[in-house]
């Protein structure tokens, strides 16, 4: 306990306060900025781990933790148990088919299901591999705005971009978000990524390390080239750090890890070790499109585009095509810090019902002299 | 809803331990879907960090459960589990599982862009940038400060309550309260956030 609790020395202040005198304001921001705080997370669900935990015996506290977080379970189970009833449902096993929108080739030796819709942010009821004849939870659920990294080739070089994307729960953010990038294609058609579909993705945090254990299906073939293979390094570091981030991890290096050993990845690149995110200038697309989202339908009207990205002196170039390659509007942004610091851009048109292409680039002074051109993103949307 | 008094983490329902039943699973699931997230989200308000939230409180239900004769027969089932709760979050804190809270910090910064592209409004950016500075804030408070504060102002604890779950005495309560809030209050200059009555204060 704090050396200033008990006893503590009199203060003049203290004996006429009382909680919030003269701070009613305070009080009430507080007490809204924490409720909106605590809201902004989502509790995993770890009862079965809560039960198997107390019965493993007292002195094994620490060491018989699951690490491999969150378990979640079924609210359903939950309510079902609480009301005196066991309700177990069996683990989907290794032969459970592959879910749709995967790659159908794949084994997977990881709890698959198939996609479900839902409406909103969460999910439902993912499994737990936890002791048997605990609450079990049935298959079926997906994570929406996951961040995933792809790999574009723009200006002269492969560089990242980021899509949201509702995935597969396979068992919290950072699995699922590793998981969809190896199995699952970006929605946009410009991006690829030299993954392939991983029937087994361990995740382990230690401290602000996490490690990645892939199986060696997702790094089959041969024909990526070293730089293709160092930028796909940092494609899996964004993104499982991204993940982190969306679940309040601390993750701030990544080993990988292939089948639980170093490794040389496609032959050229050596993985094993804690790696950071490399500088974003470097390694990511000077310019992204936020919004539109590749094949968004908009109403029609006045429309906001939004880009981010830095490019010199802080301007950016846009244009807007239709599907028949026709000129539909041009014109420029400012955004970033015009020196290297990446910031957000908007411009608004206005658009007929139809289909379109906008384009969104970096200025290039040098008009290609530089020999790297601008960098770019397009977005094909339609207005209906 | 804030002055209502039935507060996110409620009040040790001390006349309800006859409804909690003998065996310690079925006890323990009562209370896990009573209670789970509410402290789960308690614990995150104290470590800011999810995953350490989430095994302090796991922690805590597994302590009550190897104590649940002895708890049971006290009839301060919740109250026991709160203040577990509040103890495992200082042993993590003390034990630095809560690392490199800035790094995460910015790591989150760097990837905010696009998030809500879509559908902020300015307002609604001003108010969330507001938020996050009352949200720093707290963070930089002593951590008794912000301990009170937390089971004040987000679990409606009771002075009586909060001395209890911290073993502190109840003249301290006030006092951290009171300078915690002048912090806030001194760091955040700006106009309120919200436009809501001022709750009634001290309410039992």
């Amino acid at each position: 306990m704090n050396a200033d609790d008990n006893p503590r020395r009199p203060r003049p202040d203290d004996e006429t306060v009382v909680i919030g005198s003269g701070l009613g304001g305070v009080e009430a921001d507080l007490r809204s900025v924490l409720r909106a705080d605590a809201d902004s997370i989502r509790p995993g669900e770890r009862l079965a781990a809560i039960l198997s935990q107390a019965h493993e015996g007292a002195g094994t506290q620490t060491a018989s933790r699951r690490r491999a977080w969150p378990i979640l379970a079924a609210a359903a189970a939950v309510a079902l148990l609480a009301a005196g009833s066991l309700w177990v449902a069996a683990r989907p096993g290794t032969d459970a088919p592959a879910p749709a929108g995967t790659t159908s080739t794949t084994t997977s030796t990881a709890p698959s299901r198939p996609p479900v819709s839902l409406p909103s942010t969460t999910k439902a009821p993912a499994t737990s591999d936890t002791a048997p004849g605990l609450p079990q939870a049935p298959p079926a659920a997906t994570i929406t705005g996951v961040p995933v990294y792809w790999i574009g080739e723009t200006g002269g070089s492969p560089r990242l971009f980021r899509e949201f994307l509702t995935v597969p729960d396979e068992g919290g953010p950072i699995a699922s978000a590793l998981y969809a990038m190896t199995r699952m294609q970006p929605l946009d058609p410009d991006y690829a990524t030299p993954w392939t579909p991983a029937s087994r993705i361990t995740t382990t945090r230690s401290g602000s390390n996490l490690t990645v254990d892939l199986s060696a299906d997702a790094v089959y073939g041969t024909g990526v080239g070293s730089e293709m293979a160092a930028r796909a390094v940092q494609q899996l570091v964004y993104t499982a750090t991204a993940a982190a981030s969306v679940a309040h991890m601390s993750v701030t290096t990544v080993t990988i890890l292939v089948d639980g050993r170093p490794a040389d990845l496609w032959g050229v690149v050596r993985v094993g070790t804690p790696t950071a995110r490399a500088p974003v200038s470097e390694v990511q697309s000077h310019v992204w499109v936020l919004s539109p989202s590749e094949g968004q339908e908009l109403a029609p009207g006045r429309l906001s585009f939004t880009g981010y990205g830095t490019s010199f002196e802080a301007n950016f170039l846009w244009r807007i095509t239709s599907d028949t390659g026709a000129l539909v509007a041009k014109g420029h942004a400012m955004g970033g810090t015009g020196d290297g610091g990446f910031g957000q851009f908007t411009f608004d048109q206005t658009l007929p019902a139809g289909q379109y292409v906008v384009e969104m680039s970096t200025d290039d002074p040098s008009d290609g002299a530089s020999g790297r051109g601008p960098q770019v993103d397009t977005k094909a949307f339609s207005v209906r | 809803m804030a002055a209502t008094g039935q507060g996110p983490v409620g009040r040790d329902p001390s006349g309800a331990p006859a409804a909690l039943a003998d065996d310690a699973d079925l006890a323990i699931t009562q209370l896990y879907s009573a209670h789970w997230h509410r402290l789960v989200r308690l614990a995150w308000l104290l470590l800011h960090d999810q995953h350490a939230a989430e095994d302090a409180v796991q922690d805590a239900f597994v302590a009550t459960h190897r104590h649940w004769s002895s708890i049971r027969e006290s009839g301060r089932a919740v109250g026991y589990l709160q203040t577990a709760v509040v103890n495992a979050c200082r042993s993590a804190q003390r034990h630095n599982v809560v690392v490199d809270r800035q790094n995460a910090r910015d790591l989150g910064a760097a990837d905010a862009p696009g998030r809500h592209s879509v559908d902020s409004a300015e307002a609604h950016a001003m108010r969330r940038s507001q938020r996050e500075a009352m949200v720093a804030a707290l963070r930089d408070l002593p951590a008794r400060q912000r301990e009170v504060l937390v089971l004040r102002y987000y679990g409606d604890f009771s002075e009586a309550q909060i001395a209890d779950a911290l073993d502190i005495a109840p003249g301290s309560v006030k006092a951290h309260a009171h300078r915690g809030l002048n912090t806030l209050r001194r760091a955040l200059p700006t106009q309120r956030l919200y436009d809501f009555p001022t709750p009634e204060v001290d309410q039992p």
